[in-house]
Order: structure tokens, then sequence, then C-alpha cells
């Protein structure tokens, strides 16, 4: 009686036409929406871990001698946080846009953490591989003055001359125990060469070149080089 | 007049096929699952007749409605429990009810599949047995208990059970596990063991 009287009012609202099934494409598009989504974050979670190899990587790990610290004050601080914050919350975000999408449900937790960070550490290998780990690090510290303040990066390194650190672009080589060089704050100092000094793979001392000193500061424009680096990417 | 299709053969993803063009043929899907939704919301707490009926007439709505996000890769009667189940769900977080649980024999055959280690009709009334399953099934939280009625009552396989439910494979036998462990563990403690 009852499963009548629900049919006939079902039926009649749906072949009277006041009901009617709503397109493919309102299911569709939102899924696909979502799985370019988690698609997008998971290439951004790439990114996030080509910079932080980038970051551990471009480190000079053995002057933290120089800079007054020890060997495990100066990892704790160059341990690349904001990467790995940024890391850990992007991939949360793609496992939960992930479990809303329509086969998402299927998959255990530990299965979707696991693909999110095999697809990001792919991405990463393969930005490495292709030599674009250091792009969005560079990018950021030139247009957003708030981030330098997030990371600790080589350029806070290698800005210590009264500690023996040097950094910045050659300007001009008077001879072979001299050239000009410009660092970030813009001053000019005279570094001086000696015989014995050792110049590292990859260091060029010629005008436009950017290199890392490690010496000592004679005054407040001369600096005695002993070693000279190549700057890096 | 010899009829062009036999009804109560095609398969449900026939039907729904057949509804979209034909709207009328979804009083065949309708038909087809009346009972087994009713029975469901029912074991799932629901236990007022004109709310049964709202759920239902809901649950056919909103199918006929979404009747082109059904997903041919799993089963209709799984697609179809999912909105049964997330409608009475939703009735009972809007009216704020405890779900009760239905006065039915399958009470009995819930108590032998689940508390299997407790022998349900040499010792007790089978009476007296009745009101203490439900007694436990009422404290069972929902989370459990749907899980155990879809496997037990309703003889869903885990993986149906995972697309009605939503849940990864895993998730489900754990939840029907934890539930039995449970529903025993309320069971005994109400009847001072």
């Amino acid at each position: 009686m009852r499963q009548n009287q629900l049919e006939k009012k079902i039926m009649k609202e749906i072949t009277e036409g006041s009901l009617k099934p709503k397109p493919r494409w309102y299911f569709l598009i939102p899924d696909i929406v979502l799985k370019v989504f988690v698609g997008v974050i998971s290439l951004l979670g790439g990114f996030a871990l080509a910079t932080i190899y980038f970051i551990l990587t471009d480190h000079d790990w053995d002057v933290f001698s120089y800079l007054d610290h020890t060997q495990l004050e100066y990892i704790i601080k160059t341990i690349p946080y904001f990467w790995i914050i940024s890391f850990i919350l992007l991939t949360t975000v793609s496992y939960f846009f992930f479990r809303k999408t329509r086969q998402g449900y299927r998959y255990q937790t530990m299965e979707i953490a696991a693909w999110s960070l095999i697809v990001s550490i792919s991405v990463g290998i393969l930005l490495v591989g292709l030599g674009y780990d250091h792009i969005l690090h560079n990018r950021l510290l030139e247009d957003v003055p708030l981030y330098k303040q997030l990371v600790y990066t080589k350029h806070d390194v290698w800005k210590f001359p009264e500690k023996g650190l040097l950094s910045g672009k050659i300007e001009s080589v008077e001879n072979e125990a001299l050239f000009y060089l410009r660092d970030k704050d813009n001053q000019l100092w005279g570094i001086l060469i000696p015989d014995d000094i050792t110049i590292e793979r990859g260091a060029e001392i010629v005008p436009g070149a950017q290199v890392k000193l490690i010496g000592e500061m004679l005054d407040k424009s001369e600096f005695q080089a002993a070693i000279i680096r190549p700057w890096g990417r | 007049m010899k009829n062009c299709h036999q009804p109560n053969q095609a398969t449900d993803a026939e039907l729904v096929r057949q509804t979209l063009q034909e709207p009328a043929i979804f009083s065949q899907i309708f038909n087809r699952y009346y009972s087994p939704l009713t029975r469901y919301i029912k074991r799932l707490g629901c236990y007022n007749n004109d709310d049964v009926q709202d759920i239902l007439q809901e649950t056919f709505i909103s199918a006929y409605i979404n009747l082109k996000d059904y997903d041919d890769n799993l089963k209709f009667s799984s697609w179809i429990y999912r909105i049964a189940h997330n409608k009475t769900i939703s009735f009972f977080r809007k009216e704020k009810i405890r779900p009760r649980v239905a006065k039915t024999e399958g009470e009995i055959l819930f108590m032998e599949m689940v508390a299997d280690d407790v022998d349900p009709v040499s010792d007790i009334d089978k009476k007296d047995l009745q009101k203490k399953v439900r007694r436990a099934l009422e404290k069972l939280d929902v989370k459990y208990r749907a899980p155990l009625i879809l496997k037990f009552l309703e003889e869903k396989s885990y993986s149906e059970i995972s697309d009605i439910l939503r849940l990864p494979i895993g998730t489900v036998g754990t939840l029907i596990n934890r539930g039995k462990q449970k529903f025993k563990d309320i069971f005994n403690k109400n009847n001072g063991e």
C-alpha cells in the first residue's frame, strides 16, 4: 500500500517533467577540477622538495667555524624549515582533495601518502636533473622581501668580511694580485690575491663573475683572499 | 501483445540506461529497491514508518536526479544504498534523534554472527535475548553499526561496503572487527559479565 502510494507520487513528479536528471558534466567537472588541483599541488610539492635539495647543497658546510657556530648549530640554522613545512602542508592538502575525488575513498591513507610522495619526489628529481631546482628560490629571493627572513641562505653567510667571509661580483681586474669586487650592499672592495691563493673549481677571476671569498679583512675596503669559490647558481 | 523488454530480467545498469531514455522505466528501479532499502533504513535505526517513507522518497528522487552520476564500474545497488545511507544519517542529524534498533528476528541472526563466542539460544530466553541485543546495538555508534549491518544482515561484500560507505576496504575490515568487539563488550557489560 505504502509502496504503491510512494511509487505513484515519485513517478508523477518524474513523468510530469518537474524532475530531470542533472547532466553528466555537472558531476564530471568538479571531479576533473579536483584532480587537476591535486596534480598542481603535487607539482608544487616537487618544487618544494627540489628547493630543499638546492638550499641544502648550496650551503658551504665547512664555514661554520668562521661564524662562531658549532657544526650542529650551523646545521640547525641551515635547515629550510619554511620549505619543509610547505611540503608537509602541500602533501596534506593534496591528500584531502584526493580523498574528495570520485575514487579517492578507495585508497588507504598510507597509499595516498605514498603516491603523493612518489609524484613529488619524481618531480623534484626531474627539476634537480634539469637544473631548475634553484628557480623558485632565487625568484622569491629577488621578488618577495619577506621570503629572505624565512630562509637562511648563503647570502646570510657570505656577508661577514670581519669574520673572513665575503662575496660579490667582480667589477674589474687590475692585475694578477688585485681585483675589485662589489658586495650585495653595493660596497666596493679591493681584493688582494697572494701567491699561495686557492682558486676552487668553477671560480673565475674575470669581470662580472660572482665569487665567494674566505680570507682576512685588512681595512674597511680591503680584503686579502685565501680561498676563492664560485658563487654558484 | 508481446512486451519488447522483460523488465525483471534487465540488469540494474540496463534499467539506468533505459530510464535515461524513458523516465517511466524508473518505476522498475523503484520496485526493485523499495523493500531492500526500507529494510536497510530500519536496520540503521529509523523506526517510524512515516520517517522511513520520507527518507525513501528523498532517496529515490535523489537517485533519479543524480542518475547520470552513476558510474557503472561499481554496482548500482552500492550506489543507491549509499544514497539511502547518507539520507538516513542526514535525517538523524537533522532531527537530532538517536537511532533506534528495529525489533526483528534479524537481531538474533546478528547476535549469532557478530558475537560468535556467545551462545544465544541455549541459556537465555529468546525474547529476553532480543531485548539485550537491541540494547547493545542501540549503544553501538552508527559508525560501527552500519558496516556490521551491511556485512551480516545485508550480506554485502567488503568491496560493496567500501562503495556504500565511501571508505577504503581496509578501513571497512577494521570497523567490522572493532564493531564486533565493541558489541560484545557492551553486550557482556549489560549482562554483568
